[in-house]
């Protein structure tokens, strides 16, 4: 990611108006690069702190605009999944076209183009409002601009800025193929000649051999390379990520406000400039960040707990309602603890955004020596010792967990039972 | 492991203690509050409990004046080889020191774990279940037949209760969560409920939202394709709006190009006005040229009807003067019959009808004369007369030659019937043949007579005819004479140059009159303007038109044909705004059922994470019962491979002890691999006896068989000292007798602690250990409390009203 740049005016384009790219004065734009917001988004792993989150996406979403405002972008670029579903509610969309106008008012454009989950199919949400007119502007604006199928704009050429987007849009959520398959800048015969940027618009994932390999929209490495693309903007991907492909840069701006826990990526956008001077033309990417959410793991010894209402006591000291934390229970748990996540999550809810309890502690091996093996404690312990070396032999974590939790359960019941309490 | 001696300092009521028991069986008898169950407590501990531990038990431990540390030292011999273990309880600063075979250890975990492995016995819970017999055990064995079964269970059981217990737990619990009673049901219950529930609602807001999003897309393809019907209207609308000005357009053209036509018309009228006018045919009115041609015409009719006239002043031909035939002489022979020659019969001259036509000519003169008076009526009488002779003439000539004719006509009928006659009678009458040429030579004659009245006749009429030629060549000429000099005037030739000229100029002047009535009537007044004024004007509409042609021509094929295109036009802009209107009625509904779908996304999206944190749960609650029932079944399997395992063992040990303890009444022992249910053979009842139908003294002898069967089991080669804490005190003498034989009998393999309060056992111990009763002292805010007794004299001191007695 590049450094971050000092504020600047907007460019002015000093050739002839018309709409070719051909210009005897660099323009240099600058982009507000951002992607997956997905406003309105169901979050089934956050109970009832989903409302708070989808406010918080919202927020997020409010802050992108504001960094496009501060930082005086020429033109800002939505790269899919703003809505996170077509069947969301119309004050989301007018939502969301409010921000859209305040960007307008500004005179800065905004292109967007649908995503997977705002897929642009017959019942897409893109085809049922018109953000442009719910954000208030006249039939035939380009200040908010959405590229999808014909005859819907497929690209969209700023020609004061020098800047021509383009995107390819399928209308359906799963592409027939990629949307780089045969496309070049320069076979399509549209090149922009000169000095003139081209920015490709793209909601895919990219082909990682053996980590990625196949997706809703998928493109290759070597389709990048063949674009012909100065800059290709892309969305899909919550957590952030840019990269080179020959002549191309590529990046994922991340979600603006993560939309699952796990997604310590997310949080932010991406500031694009363009700039043709002396040194050449490049692309240089800063990262801003505008969630306020942060990400929190804790290991927990389970050893230093002695019951779970300490271990609420000790996570609720450090309580903050925009951290999600994730809290792991490691190490060897001794027998007088009884730890149930989810009630330590409950017990968490109100101090932290989210709050994620995995019990991964092992129980204490009895002191000293197990029961004889001719007792049923003993006889016990190494039947369910033998089925976790099995189903640890068997890669089968899940049964490896049953057991250990079998193990325990029946160890305190036969040799102390009045540690236990059955929930 | 036997032990030699166990040292107590500043535990409870031993401030310091030593016990050294025998090798075999010890009775420690002393009272209550002696410390009995701190010696067993202090074994517990130095066996079992690490040094370092925290728990508050410890605390408990402590003497209440204690001036150090709580401290047990354990000596003991194992394996024939001397060991001494010492503990120094200080929380996390206590230290454990092993020494055996000159080995010195002082971690905690390696001591804990040797002395394990030396007792056979891993921990404290597990002692108390196996080699520590508690004083209640004993108990009700013979009021409660499950209680020898049950606590030969827990005894194996290798922890403080028996399986089944553990077991019991697992499935009361495992039954109230699946609870499914309306009135209090399980958690899964309650959760299946409400995940029904939310699914219900769920499907129910996701096929809400589907519609929504089904209706909001019809919407959006309607507002399209209105928008699209909209254009379409609008180009309609324009097309016909173009065709309408074609139409006008063409209209215009068409007036101006009938204007152009109009003044073209007009202009070409007047040149040709004007051309006409300056060449006129004649200088003569027409009227002068009429009234010459017309008298041309009279004149020529009268020549005509002159010549006519002339022509018809036929003279008859004159016949020749006749000749009277010769007629033959007879013939000698008679002749062969000689067809009649008969005479050739004139035609009937055009007398009677010259004659009428004189007469109708002398009337027409008559009238003519009389109409024109003066000379022609002059002329026209003499005419008039001249033909009523004419016509008697004629008529005369006409009768002679009538009367000739039907003379001949009958003479030759005659002449054909004689001869018809003749060649009848020809052979028969010769004198008919003179007779007849007699007649013939008769007829002859008459016939040169009539012949002649005939030439006569006609020379007659031809004189007339001739003078009849001449009056009316007199007046043919005078005609010619009056027609030449009309010709003159005219200027003409003759009459037909005179009805030429005078066809000309009739022509000329109709032609005048016709272009300048034209001309005046194409004008609609009768004010022609000048000509060139009509040629401007022509020319400026013949450009309009030209200009209106052009425009028509860029309208292209609606120019061409404007009518067309904008019928054209308006079918497609009916049906267009039929396609509109039902494009509107169907984005209106629509639109309708979107607004009325109250399906709301974060609502619905509200449901699935509520129903998502529902089957987390859920989830989690079949988890715990899936872990419950594979606990449960874990121990099911380990107790019931235990139970088979200790059943069998039970069997072949208790055998030699029952034998010996019943002094051989019963050898044979069953147990139940299920429940350890002893029975044992009777040889009286020749049956198989349960154990609780046996004597009390023989029950208590069976179960701490087992009992001890099943610690010899579980401890296999290790020999743990045994502790019992009492266990026959609710025994009477013979009962505790017995049992105690049965210790007597254990302690030949096991070192045997036995705590009590009575004497009765003193006699089958081996060393009889006596503990001090407590000095009681009641502690007043006015008593002195006395100095603590010596380290060798165990004192209890009870507080009084609220210090709780320690110990069992």
């Amino acid at each position: 990611m590049g450094g971050p740049s000092a504020p600047r005016p907007c460019v002015s384009f000093t050739g002839p108006s018309s709409a070719s790219l051909e210009g005897p004065t660099p323009v240099m734009p600058r982009l507000l690069h951002l992607a997956d917001v997905h406003l309105g988004a169901r979050h089934r792993d956050l109970g009832d702190a989903a409302v708070k989150q989808r406010e918080r996406q919202l927020a997020a979403f409010r802050r992108a605009i504001d960094v496009g405002l501060e930082r005086r972008v020429d033109v800002a670029l939505i790269c899919g999944d703003l809505f996170d579903s077509n069947s969301q509610p119309r004050r989301t969309v007018e939502g969301a076209a409010a921000e859209l106008r305040r960007l307008a008012d500004a005179g800065i454009r905004t292109v967007v183009i649908p995503g997977t989950h705002d897929a642009y199919d017959p019942t897409s949400i893109h085809r049922a409002f018109d953000l442009r007119a719910l954000a208030g502007l006249p039939e035939g604006s380009d200040l908010v601009t959405v590229l999808a199928v014909p005859p819907a704009p497929t690209e969209i050429t700023f020609a004061e800025l020098g800047l021509r987007v383009i995107s390819r849009v399928f209308p359906t959520k799963r592409a027939p193929r990629s949307p780089l398959d045969g496309f070049s800048v320069a076979a399509g015969g549209t090149a922009a000649g000169g000095r003139a940027w081209t920015v490709g618009m793209l909601h895919t994932a990219i082909r990682i051999p053996g980590k990625v390999e196949t997706d809703d929209v998928i493109i290759e490495d070597a389709e990048i390379a063949a674009s012909g693309l100065d800059y290709l903007a892309l969305g899909h991907w919550h957590s952030a990520l840019d990269g080179t492909a020959g002549g191309t840069r590529w990046a994922y701006s991340g979600a603006p406000e993560p939309v699952a826990v796990d997604q310590d990526g997310a949080g932010g956008v991406l500031i694009v400039d363009l700039t043709d001077d002396a040194a050449g033309r490049r692309v240089s990417l800063e990262r801003v960040p505008v969630s306020r959410t942060r990400h929190q793991t804790r290991d927990v010894d389970a050893a230093g707990v002695t019951s779970q209402d300490l271990l609420v006591a000790s996570l609720r000291a450090g309580a903050d309602p925009d951290t999600m934390l994730d809290v792991r229970v490691v190490g060897v748990r001794p027998d007088t603890l009884v730890l149930d996540a989810a009630e330590v999550t409950r017990a968490l809810a109100d101090a932290y955004l989210r709050v994620r309890v995995k019990d991964l502690s092992v129980p204490a091996p009895p002191p000293g020596e197990p029961p004889p093996p001719d007792t049923i404690l003993g006889r016990f312990i190494l039947d369910v010792e033998a089925r976790i070396a099995a189903s640890e032999a068997a890669g089968d974590t899940a049964d490896v967990e049953d057991a250990r939790e079998v193990l325990r359960l029946g160890r305190l019941l036969l040799d102390a039972p009045r540690d236990v309490t059955l929930a | 492991m036997r032990i030699t001696r166990l040292g107590l300092t500043e535990i409870r009521r031993h401030r310091r203690y030593d016990l050294e028991p025998a090798p075999g069986l010890t009775v420690i008898r002393g009272p209550n509050e002696s410390g009995k169950s701190t010696l067993q407590l202090a074994l517990e501990l130095v066996l079992f409990r690490r040094a370092t531990t925290t728990a508050a038990e410890i605390a408990t431990v402590r003497s209440w004046d204690a001036e150090g540390d709580p401290i047990i030292e354990l000596e003991f011999e194992l394996d024939g080889k001397p060991g001494r273990l010492a503990k120094r309880f200080a929380g996390t600063k206590g230290s454990v020191r092993l020494e055996l075979d000159g080995v010195v250890d002082t971690d905690p975990g390696r001591v804990d774990q040797f002395l394990a492995g030396a007792t056979g016995i891993p921990s404290e819970k597990f002692l108390r279940s196996t080699a520590s017999v508690r004083h209640f055990e004993m108990d009700d064995l013979d009021r409660d037949e499950r209680a020898l079964r049950d606590r030969l269970q827990e005894s194996i059981g290798g922890g403080d209760v028996g399986a089944s217990k553990a077991r019991q737990r697992l499935l009361e619990r495992m039954a109230k969560m699946r609870a499914t009673g309306a009135k209090n049901p399980g958690p899964l219950r309650q959760l299946s409920d409400e995940i029904a529930l939310l699914t219900a609602q769920l499907r129910e807001g996701e096929a809400a939202l589907e519609r929504l999003t089904r209706d909001r897309a019809t919407a959006a393809a309607a507002t399209a394709e209105r928008a699209a019907l909209e254009a379409e209207v609008r180009a309609a609308e324009a097309a016909v709006a173009e065709a309408e000005t074609a139409a006008r357009l063409g209209a215009e053209k068409q007036t101006v190009t009938d204007r152009y036509e109009h003044l073209r018309r007009a202009a070409d009228l007047a040149e040709r006005l004007a051309a006409a006018e300056a060449a006129p045919p004649t200088p003569l009115p027409v009227a002068t040229i009429a009234a010459g041609v017309e008298r041309l015409r009279t004149l020529e009719l009268g020549v005509a009807q002159l010549t006519a006239e002339r022509a018809a002043i036929v003279a008859p031909a004159v016949p020749p003067e006749p000749v009277p035939v010769d007629l033959p002489d007879l013939p000698l022979d008679a002749a062969p019959p000689v067809a009649p020659r008969l005479t050739p019969v004139p035609p009937a001259g055009p007398g009677r009808a010259i004659a009428g036509m004189l007469l109708v000519l002398s009337v027409v003169a008559v009238l003519a004369g009389i109409a024109q008076g003066g000379f022609p009526m002059f002329l026209g009488l003499i005419l008039a007369v001249g033909a009523v002779i004419g016509a008697g003439l004629v008529f005369r000539r006409d009768r002679l030659i009538r009367q000739v004719r039907a003379q001949l006509l009958a003479a030759n009928e005659a002449t054909a019937a004689e001869a018809a006659r003749a060649a009848e009678l020809a052979a028969a009458t010769r004198a008919a043949q003179v007779a007849a040429a007699q007649a013939a030579a008769d007829v002859d004659a008459r016939r040169v007579a009539d012949a002649r009245e005939v030439r006569r006749v006609a020379l007659e009429a031809v004189a007339l005819a001739d003078a009849q030629r001449a009056a009316v060549d007199a007046r043919i000429g005078a005609a010619h004479a009056e027609a030449a000099g009309i010709l003159a005037d005219l200027g003409t030739p003759d009459r037909a140059a005179a009805d030429a000229l005078l066809l000309s100029a009739q022509r000329h002047a109709a032609l005048v009159d016709g272009l300048r009535a034209e001309l005046r009537g194409l004008l609609g007044t009768d004010a022609v303007p000048p000509i060139e004024e009509l040629r401007r004007e022509r020319d400026d509409a013949a450009a309009k038109a030209a200009m209106g042609g052009h425009a028509l021509h860029g309208l292209g094929a609606t120019g061409a044909d404007p009518e067309t295109a904008r019928q054209r036009a308006l079918g497609t802009l009916r049906s267009t705004r039929l396609r509109l209107q039902t494009a509107v009625q169907e984005q209106g509904q629509a639109e309708g059922r979107v607004s009325q779908n109250t399906a709301d996304a974060e609502a619905v999206a509200a449901i699935a994470e509520r129903l998502a944190t529902a089957e987390e749960e859920l989830a989690r609650q079949q988890r715990r019962l899936r872990i419950y029932q594979e606990t449960e079944a874990a121990i099911a399997t380990a107790e019931a491979a235990t139970m088979q395992k200790a059943a069998r063992f039970l069997e072949r040990r208790m055998g030699q002890d029952i034998a010996r303890i019943t002094g051989g009444r019963y050898e044979r022992v069953r147990v139940d691999e299920n429940d350890l249910a002893i029975t044992v053979w009777s040889p009286e009842r020749q049956a198989w006896v349960d154990a609780t139908q046996l004597s009390k003294g023989t029950a208590d002898q069976l179960y701490l068989a087992a009992r001890l069967g099943l610690v010899r089991q579980v401890t296999r080669d290790r020999r743990p000292p045994l502790v019992f804490d009492d266990p026959f005190v609710t025994f009477d003498d013979d009962r505790a007798l017995r049992a105690m034989t049965v210790l007597k009998e254990l302690a030949a393999d096991h070192q045997v602690l036995y705590l009590t309060c009575s004497d009765r056992y003193d006699a089958a111990a081996d060393l009889v250990v006596e503990l001090p009763a407590p000095a009681i002292v009641h502690v007043h805010p006015d008593t002195v409390v006395p100095e603590p007794p010596a380290r060798d004299e165990p004192v209890a001191l009870t507080l009084a009203l609220d210090l709780p007695p320690s110990g069992a």
